[in-house]
């Protein structure tokens, strides 16, 4: 590039730099995000691979059962026999093999509370050999007799227990345990966020799997200089069916791949579409940005034309512009990721979705790719402006600044109208087909659509509004709306970033009212009966309780039905599938899902996938290895907190002897004294580590509760793109009160006051945010239909709900948004001198 | 340009005095940089005159005119509107004062883009709080010779149909002063005397009282005195002005 453009084009940014403040805002608010999104995805890989690697590090080959009935964090298998044992032990290059009983248990606190924790409540076997066993013993020692525990260091701490300490835990049934030892997990206090219990083998085989005759796995250490492809293939020689061996690096490997494949996967790409949504507000923000301060430049580039500059000269000093901005822009953007990822890890733990992090991994790679973006997103949103600009003609410089003329072009308002039109009409026909695909796809037309119409519709809605507004602010808001339909592409592009954000808002809490209300009604009509016993525990803590409870519970004077309901992993028709598992007969008192004894029971969403109805019959592979064939009973729509399978309990309980529950329901006999029913279940409740107990209408708004938290994340993940938008009219409106100076000194000079300068420029932020406001709304509503159309048509049975309080609450936000936007431009062009407006000739 | 002038010169002779200065001084700046924009001027303006204010660039006499307009203060002696004295009026006031009692007619960018004519002429009324009648908007547009263009924006009017529109808006409010700050300095010469005549008419007329400041003799020439002012100071007032006498007492005061 030759040294004349960069030298003029470094000095003008310069020159300009109070002008380009807000662009940089822009640029450095979206990758700031990504950045954030980029570091919080990069922890969450770091915390999974650092665990994984410190519980495999000393294990050189895995014995394990050879089925697989789910994968990921959840891998779940079946036991083994502990017959095993000794044929591993015997196969050469085996220098030791040692057995683990694995399970869930909770820790009770030396105050008698339960230790709750961001993750699963681990419990295992404590293995005497050091390179085996990733814990470490730092007070205290290893447990001696089957009561005898040893705990991570974080419960510890939490339970205020130390070694010599006798406490319950839930290993789903009350232990009453002696706290031998405390341990450390890599140097960490625990394992990211779960806790661990380590019991003596014959405590583990004895609590978590109720056999002494099974184990869940066998972790090998080779002899030194043996390969782990040979160990495995000489173990694997002396194993019988359905066990298998595998080595510890593959199998480290394994289960980083599957979670990297499986939640990480879909975590990232949960976060990336936010970030994605930030980036696309915060581009129309600097496309705006950038056209309004090259507009008022256009005098500068004509003169550089009339002194010989090439118009491709004049192309590459603007292109060269947006590209030094967008990297100055990115690389504050990135220092501030930092802070960021912090941030909305703070933010998901306080909407209830912990992650179990600590500090924040930041790459170099990830540091490049943020700045990259920002860099290419900033060129890009430039680029039809910079194109533009450089055409201006040489004559500009000699006459009158062009105006912009984008209002002009006949041919948009048609594009954009066929645009909108064709795409909604494709909205309306994907949600009646019930195709995701087109329904998807159409909506980003009509959005395109609606981006392309701006213009117009600015210039018509200004109009409108101009019909409308009278009274005493008449003036005021008749310059207002005069200054708006004089640029209504600046507006309506300034709009449009939050027309994007608020549309996306309003299209989530019309989905979000539409789960809840089918929820409600689906649940509220299946569910009959009267009290519900469940964990309610954190997200992830909750890993289910004794059967002990339903049985005792069933025992209760005037309990007709106590239906203990467990979840649990099994193959369906081939696939890993999470399924309900529930006696059928109780089950029907408590719902209205009547299966019969042996069959299963399926929901309608499932069933139409599959073509399944009542009769058909589908393959079950459970955890021991072992498929039955079972009849569906009955078809049910589906309803948290019901998966879409209901597998019998008894046929369920062959293959897994130690399921536990995660909810008891009971229904009372007729003419039962409810309030002595719910004093007993309550006290039976508390002897499990204090169960919760809910009636009918708490159950069902719990419910709904728990669906909703993943729309409240979706909410501040949305609210960035929505300040980007906000300050993005904020500068819009700044830089055009900067080009008014002399006709706001006109005003004033004319007797306007200075409140009324400052109301002008209110009004006119106020209807730039109305427009983006009202027609996202709009939009928002119509998407969210659409989506729950799809689904419902999918036999998903959603209910179309709007909620208008919700609504008019974000009408009324974005309203007040756009004043905030204006306030800071408005009480510029109030302190204006009138003077100095006047005479800056 | 035109020597004859329409008759009305006895608006001279009233005693009344529309505004004035009493030892105004305009310093910018401090210490060593300070500049002396106007120095102890004492002038009256008398009611139902038309007054021209001449001198070289830099002799203070825009600064002169924005002390009177409200536009600007002193920063020694004092200012009248009527018997107000503007150094007691806060911003408010002054903004109000503004609106109501004076009007103002640029030498350029005198109008919003965005509104009409019509508009532009009852805009500080509207801003005022105060609804016009259409017929008076109507005669006040028709005495300007804007019949029809009411509804044009400023863009679609010439130079001097621009500035014709903004003597409307300064005659509309019926103002006690009006200020006319190079009022034909961008027009060519026909139009300058369409816009001269009108001030003219506004004080023999509607007896307004305009204060103008102009380079141009033969802008002064339509006024009933002029007041010269060099380096601050009045340098020198003039009764019944003509373009060649003017020229002569410019020609005195060029350094």
């Amino acid at each position: 590039m030759s040294a004349p453009v960069v030298r003029v084009t470094l000095r003008g940014l310069w020159f300009r730099r109070r002008r380009l403040v807000g662009l940089f805002v822009a640029v450095f608010l979206g990758v700031a995000f990504l950045a954030g999104i980029l570091g919080l995805s990069a922890t969450m890989t770091d915390a999974i691979d650092t665990s994984y690697q410190t519980a495999n590090r000393g294990v050189d080959a895995i014995v394990r059962s050879g089925t697989e009935v789910a994968s990921g964090a959840d891998e779940i298998r079946g036991p083994i026999p502990v017959s095993v044992l000794d044929a591993v032990r015997s196969a050469p290059g085996v220098a030791d093999a040692q057995a683990e009983a694995k399970g869930a248990a909770t820790i009770t606190g030396a105050d008698g509370k339960l230790v709750t924790g961001l993750g699963p409540r681990d419990a295992g076997t404590w293995i005497a050999d050091a390179a085996l066993n990733p814990w470490r013993i730092v007070a205290g020692s290893a447990p001696r007799g089957p009561a005898d525990i040893v705990i991570d260091r974080a419960s510890a701490t939490a339970g205020h227990l130390t070694p010599g300490s006798t406490t319950t835990v839930y290993a789903p049934d009350p232990v009453r345990v002696t706290v031998t030892g405390i341990a450390t997990y890599g140097g960490q206090d625990a394992n990211g966020g779960s806790s661990y219990v380590a019991f003596t083998l014959a405590g583990a085989q004895r609590y978590l799997l109720g056999d002494s005759g099974a184990v869940s796995d066998i972790v090998v250490r080779a002899d030194t200089g043996v390969a782990e492809d040979s160990l495995v293939a000489a173990i694997g020689a002396a194993l019988p069916d359905g066990v298998e061996a595998v080595g510890g690096r593959q199998a480290t490997r394994d289960q980083i791949a599957t979670v990297d494949d499986g939640f990480l996967k879909f975590f990232k790409a949960f976060l990336d579409i936010f970030a994605g949504i930030a980036l696309l507000v915060a581009a129309l923000s600097i496309h705006n940005t950038f056209s309004v301060v090259a507009a008022g430049r256009a005098r500068e580039l004509a003169l550089l034309r009339v002194l010989g500059a090439r118009r491709s000269q004049a192309l590459r000093g603007l292109v060269l512009e947006a590209a030094v901005l967008g990297l100055v822009g990115s690389v504050a953007g990135v220092a501030a990721g930092y802070g960021m990822a912090a941030g909305l890890k703070g933010a998901f733990a306080g909407l209830g979705l912990p992650l179990p992090l600590h500090g924040v991994v930041f790459t170099v790679a990830d540091a490049l790719i943020a700045v990259g973006v920002g860099v290419v997103v900033t060129v890009v949103a430039t680029l039809s402006t910079a194109v533009r600009a450089s055409r201006t003609p040489p004559l500009a410089a000699l006459t009158a600044v062009a105006v912009d003329t984008s209002a002009a072009s006949r041919a948009r308002p048609v594009a954009g109208l066929a645009v909108t039109a064709a795409g909604a009409a494709g909205t309306a026909f994907g949600a009646a087909g019930s195709s995701d695909v087109v329904t998807g796809v159409a909506a980003v037309a009509t959005l395109v659509g609606l981006i392309i119409l701006g213009p117009a519709t600015c210039a018509w809605a200004a109009r409108a509004a101009g019909r409308f507004l009278g009274g005493a602010n008449r003036v005021n808001a008749r310059i207002a709306q005069r200054n708006v339909l004089r640029s209504p592409a600046r507006v309506a592009s300034a709009g449009a970033a939050l027309m994007v954000g608020v549309a996306l808002v309003a299209m989530f809490a019309v989905i979000g009212a539409s789960i809840s209300a089918s929820t409600t009604g689906t649940l509220g009509a299946m569910f009959t009966g009267d009290l519900v016993v469940s964990g309610g525990g954190s997200a992830y803590g909750n890993s289910g309780f004794s059967p002990q409870v339903a049985t005792r519970v069933a025992a209760v004077p005037g309990v007709g039905t106590a239906a203990g309901v467990g979840t649990g992993q099994a193959r369906i028709a081939g696939t890993a599938q999470t399924v309900t598992v529930a006696d059928p007969v109780a089950l029907a008192r408590a719902f209205t899902i009547a299966a019969g004894a042996g069959r299963l029971a399926v929901s309608r969403t499932v069933a139409e996938e599959h073509g399944w109805h009542t009769g058909s019959r589908v393959d079950v592979t459970f955890v021991d290895g072992r498929t039955e064939t079972l009849p569906i009973g009955a078809l049910y729509r589906p309803t948290a907190p019901l998966s879409d399978y209901i597998v019998p309990a008894d046929v369920w309980s062959a293959h897994n002897p130690r399921q536990l529950v995660s909810a008891v329901y009971v229904v009372t006999t007729p003419g039962a004294d409810t309030g002595a029913v719910r004093a007993a279940v309550t006290s039976i409740a508390g002897e499990y580590g204090g169960l919760a107990v809910a009636g009918r209408a708490k159950f069902v708004d719990d419910t709904v509760a728990g669906a909703s938290t993943l729309l409240n994340v979706v909410y501040v993940m949305l609210a960035l793109a929505v300040v980007i938008a906000i300050l993005g009219i904020a500068n819009t409106l700044a830089l055009a009160v900067a080009e008014r100076y002399r006709e706001i000194g006109l005003l004033r000079a004319v007797g306007a006051g200075r409140a009324q300068v400052r109301r002008i420029i209110q009004w006119e932020a106020l209807l730039t945010a109305a427009l983006g406001t009202v027609s996202g709304t709009v939009l928002g509503v119509f998407f969210g239909w659409a989506l729950s159309s799809t689904t419902s048509n999918s036999g998903g049975g959603e209910v179309f709900a709007v909620p208008w309080v919700r609504i008019a609450l974000i009408v009324l936000i974005g309203a007040l948004a756009g004043l905030v936007a204006g306030s800071r431009p408005a009480r510029r062009a109030a302190r204006l001198d009138p003077l100095v407006a006047i005479a800056s000739e | 340009m035109s020597q004859t002038r329409p008759s009305g010169r006895q608006a001279t002779l009233v005693a009344d005095v529309a505004a004035r200065t009493e030892a105004a001084s305009k310093v910018y700046g401090r210490g060593g940089s300070a500049v002396t924009a106007l120095d102890g001027v004492t002038v009256d303006f008398p009611a139902g005159a038309f007054t021209a204010v001449m001198g070289p660039s830099g002799s203070g006499k825009s600064t002169l005119m924005h002390c009177l307009a409200g536009l600007d203060r002193t920063t020694a002696g004092k200012v009248y509107l009527g018997d107000v004295d503007l150094g007691t009026l806060d911003e408010r006031r002054l903004t109000a004062l503004r609106r109501t009692r004076i009007g103002f007619v640029f030498q350029s960018f005198n109008l919003l883009p965005t509104l009409s004519a019509a508009e532009n002429i009852s805009l500080p009324a509207e801003l005022a709080g105060i609804r016009l009648d259409a017929a008076r908007v109507d005669r006040v547009i028709d005495a300007v010779g804007l019949r029809g263009r009411s509804a044009h924006r400023p863009s679609q009017l010439s130079g001097g149909q621009q500035q014709r529109v903004a003597v409307a808006r300064a005659l509309v409010t019926d103002p006690d002063l009006i200020v006319a700050d190079e009022p034909t300095g961008n027009l060519d010469s026909r139009a300058s005397g369409d816009v001269l005549g009108l001030l003219r008419s506004a004080v023999t007329d509607f007896g307004r009282t305009v204060v103008m400041v102009t380079h141009d003799p033969g802008a002064a020439g339509y006024a009933d005195r002029v007041v010269f002012l060099a380096d601050g100071r009045i340098a020198d007032v003039m009764t019944e002005p003509t373009a060649d006498r003017v020229l002569d007492a410019m020609k005195g005061l060029t350094r």
